[in-house]
Parts: structure tokens; sequence; C-alpha cells
């Protein structure tokens, strides 16, 4: 069997150490210590909770697409009905007899 | 670039909707499509340290928002559902989908969202209990469509609801099994509403932060 990562918790620090020994002495494997990066997502742990964010992901596609530089909006999307139908009709534009 | 955006919705949902409708045009896709991508890059690109904040708390009480958005595409005339799960104020869970059947009114689209949330609220509960954690029914779904509310509170047909397929119609039985129950919930207040509808920046604001999507500065 292999196991690439495995993520656990508990809200006892004994617990998680104990666990952590138990299946050191079974599998062959590394301790990375607190989870903060996973799969892309990054996971804080903060005094008052947990923040999870994909800023990392983020600032590598916005680069990938040359977006970096552009003037940030405050929505992602207009809100003017029109716009949206606009989007609807130009799907047809090339077959019109279809709608 | 729309699989990237996909991607993203794992930590963002206020961007789910907008994804979900350009990902519709992919197959034959129109310079207005790209614009809206485009947008939707511009936007991410001024909340780069947004994320979901799950605050220390001992409140796990599940609920949950649904929202529709009735007949917006003009080409096929179906609806758009939007569901928020929270456990206390933390979201868990969310989805934006077009429906598969046309609704006669918002009524009948908001019911319908409703008995979706139903199906995933009931899945929750038992993955819940799974971990021993309780959730005591009735769960409370948050509708802002008062007729849809008395819909599922009716368990007779009449002439306005028995179109509407047997499936949907789940919702009343678990309604009537105290598992589930709609309450109202003003449209101001509605976090799934970010989920069916492009928003306003005053509003679009309000609801990100009631969803629990903040600046990783401001947690």
């Amino acid at each position: 069997m292999y196991v690439d990562d495995i993520i656990f918790g508990s809200n006892e620090e004994a617990m998680s150490q104990s666990f952590a020994s138990i299946m050191q002495k079974e599998f062959e494997m590394s301790l990375l210590g607190e989870l903060t990066y996973f799969l892309g997502l990054e996971i804080q742990q903060k005094e008052g909770g947990i923040f999870l964010s994909q800023t990392k992901y983020l600032k590598q596609i916005l680069k990938k697409y040359g977006i970096e530089d552009a003037k940030p909006v405050c929505t992602p999307m207009v809100t003017d009905v029109a716009s949206v139908q606009m989007m609807n009709l130009q799907q047809y534009i090339n077959q019109p007899t279809d709608l | 670039m729309i699989g990237s955006l996909l991607y993203l919705t794992g930590t963002l949902p206020d961007i789910m909707h907008e994804v979900g409708i350009v990902g519709g045009f992919q197959e034959n896709p129109k310079e207005t499509h790209l614009q809206a991508v485009k947008r939707i890059f511009k936007y991410l690109q001024g909340t780069q340290n947004y994320g979901l904040w799950y605050p220390r708390d001992t409140d796990l009480t599940l609920h949950a928002y649904t929202d529709v958005d009735w007949a917006r595409s003009v080409d096929d005339r179906k609806s758009t559902s939007g569901g928020a799960f929270f456990m206390g104020s933390r979201l868990v869970s969310w989805f934006s989908k077009k429906q598969s059947s046309i609704a006669l009114s918002t009524a009948e689209a908001e019911y319908v969202a409703a008995a979706s949330c139903c199906t995933q609220l009931l899945w929750m509960m038992q993955t819940l209990q799974d971990f021993q954690i309780t959730c005591t029914p009735p769960i409370s779904i948050l509708c802002d469509n008062t007729s849809a509310i008395s819909i599922s509170k009716n368990p007779f047909m009449h002439s306005k609801t028995k179109h509407i397929p047997i499936k949907y119609h789940f919702l009343q039985e678990q309604v009537l099994e105290q598992k589930v129950k709609l309450e109202y919930v003003p449209s101001k207040e509605q976090v799934a509403d970010i989920l069916t509808k492009p928003l306003p920046r005053k509003t679009f604001e309000y609801l990100r932060q009631k969803m629990g999507v903040f600046d990783a500065s401001s947690c």
C-alpha cells in the first residue's frame, strides 16, 4: 500500500502526538508538522479560528493569463440584465435559426 | 481559464455563480463570454488575499439558505438554484446550479431549490452523526419566498402545485416528519442570493462577508 498524504487532527495535542508515533512505528513516513498547505489550499491556524485561501494559486493563474496589472473591479459580473441576455444570444450568432 | 476558476470556487464561493454562467458557454464561446471571464479575473485581482474564515466557536448548529433566480436564462427559461449550508457561522457547503425543469412561478422555483437543499441537509446530518455531532431536527432552511414556505407545509395537492414533479414533494414529507423546516428570511439577509444572480456592489459585499469570505488581514 502507498499513501501520498494524510491529514489528521484532534482537540487534544497529546492525542495527535500519540497517533503520529503509532503511525510512524507502523509505516515509513515523515511528519510535516502543523497543516499549512494541502493541494493548493493554504491553511492558516490562528488564535481566533482557521483561515482557508488559495492566494498562491490565484497569483499564479493571474500571472499565467496576464491579468496581474489589470485594474481591479468590485464585483465579478455586471448586473444589468441586457448584458447577460447578450451572452445568451451570442451563442446563436453563427446559426441564428437555432434560437 | 474556466477550469482554474472552478478550482478557486473551493475557497471563494462569491464567484461560484459567475463561474457557472461562463462555464455554460464553453462549448461555443464568443467575445462577450471572454469579456465576462476577464471581468471575473479582474475582480479576483482585487481580492487576492480573500478566503474562507472559520472562527473558533462552539456553536455547530446546522442551517441552510436557499434562493433562486427565476427564469433568468432567456433561451431556455430555466431558473438557477443556490444553496449555502452553515454550521454556526461557518460556511461548509454551497451550490449554484441551473434547475433541470422550467418553473412556472418563483414559488415553484424556490420550492424545487429547497427540495435540493433538503437532500443535501439530510446527507450532512448523517455524516455529522458519524462524527458524533448531534443536530436536533428540524433543521432550518431559510427562504425568502412565503409561498414556497406555505407549499412545503401543505400536504394536499391543489391546482397551482399538482404539476410539480413528485420528486420535489419529497420536501413536504421531510417537513411533515419534522426533519427540516422552512423559515422566512428577508431578501436582504438572504446569503444564497450571491449564488444565483449578479449583485450590485453594496449587496454583494454585505453578503460576501455574511458568507465568511474575508481578507486575510482582517481575520
